[in-house]
This record gives C-alpha cells, sequence and structure tokens, in this order.
C-alpha cells in the first residue's frame, strides 16, 4: 500500500513537471506565432493600408495555435463594433486566448488595443514595432532558457516526488 | 435595417435608445458636439435626445464605428470633411494638422453631423410627369444644403431606370447607391449600372466608353473638375442627371462656377426643391423655351 502510495506521489510530480514545460512551451510557441503575425501586420498596414476586419481575418487564417486563435476571437467579436470598443475585445480575445503569456507579454499586447485602427498609420506601425521588438526579445529568450528549463523542471520535480515518495515508504 | 436604424447603430450605446425614439419623425441628421448634449434635426431645426452630455471619446467612438475601427483607411475622406459608411455620410469637425502649409489630417474632433439618407419612393412622381411631358432632357436638381437633393436625385434615377432607361450611377462618396458589404443598397432601378468611388472626371469618361449609358447621373455638382466632367458629356447624346447647391435657378446663375454650365445649355430643366422634411415642394424649370 505504501509503495503505491509512494508510486502515486512520484508520478504526480513528474506530472508536474511535465506540465510546467508544456506552459513554458505554449508561451513559446503563443510568442512565435504573435511575432509572426505582427510582422505580417506591419506589412499589411504599412503596404496595403488593411482596414482592420480585413487584416485580423487575415491574421487569423495565416497565424496558428495561440495566436490564431486570438485573432478569430477578435473577428467574432467585430461585429460588436459601436456596442464595444475595438480596444475593449482586442483586451477580452488577448485575455481569453493569450492565457500562456506572461503579465509584461500580455500588456504589451493589450497596448495595441488602444492605439489600432485610431490613429495614423505611421503611429499604428510603430507601435506594432514597439510591441514586436519587446515580444522578439521575450521570445528568444524563452527559445534560449527552454532546455535548460525543461530540463530544472522535470528534475526538480522528479527530485522531489522522489524524495516524498522515499519519506511514504 | 433602414438608414435611420444604421444611423443610430453608430452612436455609442446610451444615446441610441434616444435617437431610435424619433425614428418615425424622420430626422435628417444627427448632430454630435463634444460639451452639449446631442440633437437631431427635424424640419430644418435641431431638438435634443437625450441628456447626456458628448465627450471626445463618444465622437472616437462614432468614427470608430463608421471606417470599421480603420481611421486611417478613412484619412482622404476625413481631409475632405466626411467619412463615409454604409451609404451614411458623417461630417466631421476637429483641428487642421497642417505640414508645410498643406492641410494633412483632422485631429482633437469637436462635432460629428451624421446625415439619415432616406428612400422615400413617388417623392419625385409629379417631377418625372412634367419632365415626360416636355420630352426628357438633362435636369438638374437645385436646393439649399440638406434640402432633400440626394433622396430626390436618387429617386428619379429609379424610376427612370424602371421604366427602361438605362442609367450609369457615378456615385463618387457612394452616398446614392449605399452598396457594398453591410451596406443599405438603395434601389437604383433595374437599368442602372453604378461606378462609386471614382472622380468625377475619370469616372465620366470610364462611363462614357465602356457602359453605352443614355444618362449619367451624379451628386453635387461643386467643383470645377466636376464641371469640366459635364463638358466632357455635353455633346455625346447622353442625358445628364445632377445636383448642385442652390436655392433656386436664380442662386444658380449668381455663382461663378455653375454659370458657364447652364450657358453651355447642358440642362433643358432646372428642379428646385423648397421647404424641408415632409413639406418640401418641387419645381420643374424648363430652361430652353
Amino acid at each position: 500500500m505504501r509503495l503505491a502510495g509512494a508510486f502515486l506521489v512520484f508520478t504526480a510530480f513528474l506530472w508536474a513537471g511535465a506540465a510546467m514545460c508544456r506552459g513554458k512551451k505554449s508561451r513559446f510557441w503563443a510568442l512565435e506565432q504573435l511575432c509572426y503575425s505582427l510582422e505580417l501586420a506591419v506589412s499589411e498596414l504599412g503596404a496595403r493600408n488593411s482596414p482592420l476586419p480585413e487584416l485580423m481575418s487575415l491574421l487569423s487564417r495565416r497565424s496558428a495555435g495561440a495566436a490564431g486563435l486570438f485573432y478569430s476571437e477578435v473577428c467574432a467579436l467585430l461585429p460588436r463594433l459601436g456596442e464595444l470598443e475595438f480596444s475593449d475585445m482586442w483586451t477580452q480575445a488577448a485575455k481569453e486566448c493569450l492565457s500562456a503569456l506572461e503579465p509584461a507579454e500580455l500588456e504589451a499586447v493589450e497596448e495595441l488595443g488602444f492605439i489600432l485602427g485610431r490613429y495614423t498609420l505611421s503611429d499604428q506601425v510603430s507601435a506594432i514595432k514597439h510591441s514586436l521588438s519587446f515580444l522578439r526579445g521575450q521570445r528568444d529568450a524563452a527559445r534560449e532558457n527552454y532546455p535548460r528549463d525543461r530540463k530544472l523542471s522535470l528534475g526538480l520535480c522528479a527530485a522531489l516526488g522522489a524524495l516524498l515518495a522515499i519519506v511514504c515508504i | 435595417m433602414n438608414g435611420y436604424e444604421t444611423a443610430a447603430a453608430l452612436l455609442p450605446g446610451r444615446l441610441r435608445q434616444g435617437a431610435l425614439a424619433l425614428a418615425a419623425e424622420r430626422p435628417e441628421e444627427l448632430r454630435l458636439r463634444t460639451g452639449l448634449c446631442p440633437t437631431a434635426l427635424l424640419d430644418g431645426r435641431e431638438r435634443g435626445f437625450s441628456d447626456t452630455v458628448i465627450t471626445r471619446e463618444d465622437l472616437l467612438r462614432v468614427l470608430e464605428s463608421a471606417t470599421g475601427a480603420s481611421l486611417h483607411c478613412a484619412s482622404d475622406q476625413l481631409l475632405q470633411g466626411y467619412v463615409s459608411c454604409r451609404g451614411i455620410r458623417v461630417g466631421v469637425c476637429g483641428s487642421a494638422v497642417v505640414h508645410n502649409g498643406e492641410l494633412t489630417g483632422l485631429r482633437d474632433f469637436s462635432s460629428l453631423a451624421i446625415r439619415i439618407p432616406w428612400e422615400l419612393r413617388g417623392i419625385c412622381d409629379g417631377v418625372l410627369a412634367q419632365l415626360r411631358s416636355g420630352g426628357f432632357g438633362s435636369s438638374l436638381i437645385v436646393s439649399a444644403p440638406g434640402g432633400g437633393k440626394t433622396t430626390a436625385l436618387r429617386e428619379l434615377i429609379r424610376a427612370l431606370s424602371d421604366s427602361g432607361w438605362r442609367i450609369s450611377v457615378l456615385d463618387e462618396r457612394r452616398e446614392l447607391s449605399a452598396g457594398g458589404e453591410g451596406g443599405l443598397n438603395f434601389s437604383l432601378g433595374s437599368h442602372s449600372d453604378v461606378l462609386s468611388g471614382v472622380d468625377k472626371e475619370r469616372g465620366t469618361m470610364m462611363l462614357l466608353r465602356s457602359m453605352n449609358p443614355q444618362i449619367i447621373a451624379m451628386d453635387e455638382i461643386s467643383k470645377p473638375c466636376d464641371v469640366a466632367a459635364l463638358s466632357a458629356i455635353n455633346g455625346c447624346g447622353v442625358h445628364v442627371l445632377a445636383s448642385a447647391h442652390a436655392r433656386d435657378l436664380a442662386d444658380l446663375l449668381s455663382r461663378p462656377i455653375y454659370k458657364p454650365v447652364i450657358d453651355m445649355g447642358i440642362f433643358r430643366y432646372i428642379i428646385e426643391i423648397h421647404g424641408s422634411g415632409g413639406a418640401r415642394r418641387y419645381t420643374v424649370r424648363r430652361l430652353d423655351i
């Protein structure tokens, strides 16, 4: 019975470690896709002066994962323009779909909602570039640290699980 | 949604109900000014429809709705003092941004005038009968601003088109047809072809070359290049249906921009609109007798 309990404790800690790794991976992928989509947004706005509904639709089709879901959510909310402000829709969608991001990253995305569609094209493009530069830095750091973080999370959880399992036995 | 409901939908939620309550009275415009309560233009007079004081955020919100959250796409229109949305024209006032002596934009918006397009079938039946009895010819609709020129022009186009005339409509500001995605899509008759978003000078040449029209219709002749477009049509055997800002024929002739148009003999009829709201009167004057 004790052996079974110890096994369960060890497995639970291992599972927690794996979940932490998955979270870090999701964050990295969300950042990767967001950076790609914001680069696309800069080109679309700069070169084609695209209206936001068209831009959001394009980004929802061209981005994968959490970023794709985020733009799809914005598209789904757009018919409520007038009832809701664009910035509210953007923030609501970001909170729902980009939960894998860290608070500072989410804030950088949310800030764009107050500028997109409201100011001159050059103001919008520079705001996107500013957020993009921050998110790229975060993505590169996440990419670089991921192997180390994965080992650390799994190792720590396994060690802690093993320790508790030994105590149980 | 009709034109009025579409216009009211542009308003922030707290103003919408008050505006919708006036629908039966057919307001011509909804006007929003920062620091003041919103009003509706009814029979030439403004009447308040809410006690809420308008803020600059409210104006931004209306413009956000009108441009589909894409104010940057409407910058050319903004330079002309309006934003066009689903056939509704939103007039804009604010501070001009000037760079090197050139107007480059508007900011610090202070007032909006949302003009309501109405589709009023049958209002020009009497006019049409007079035009037909004298032998149809090019006609110019004149009235003071907000006098119902566009509504009358739209109705004349529809009625003439349904009676078999092949009409090419040059809808520069998309107010006549209100076409496009989510637009009001007013009926312009069964024999009408609409070219929208192009200036009159270029659009006229495109239509003459490609659509073999019997009539070319256009709203608001107001610039020298619009007069140039009329000159291009003159002599091609194509009739013109157009509108211009002037109280009546005498007022029209007193304006330097319109005098050459009349002197060229393009128009056979001048249709004057007097009065406002439901009490509009239409007077047809024949020029060539």
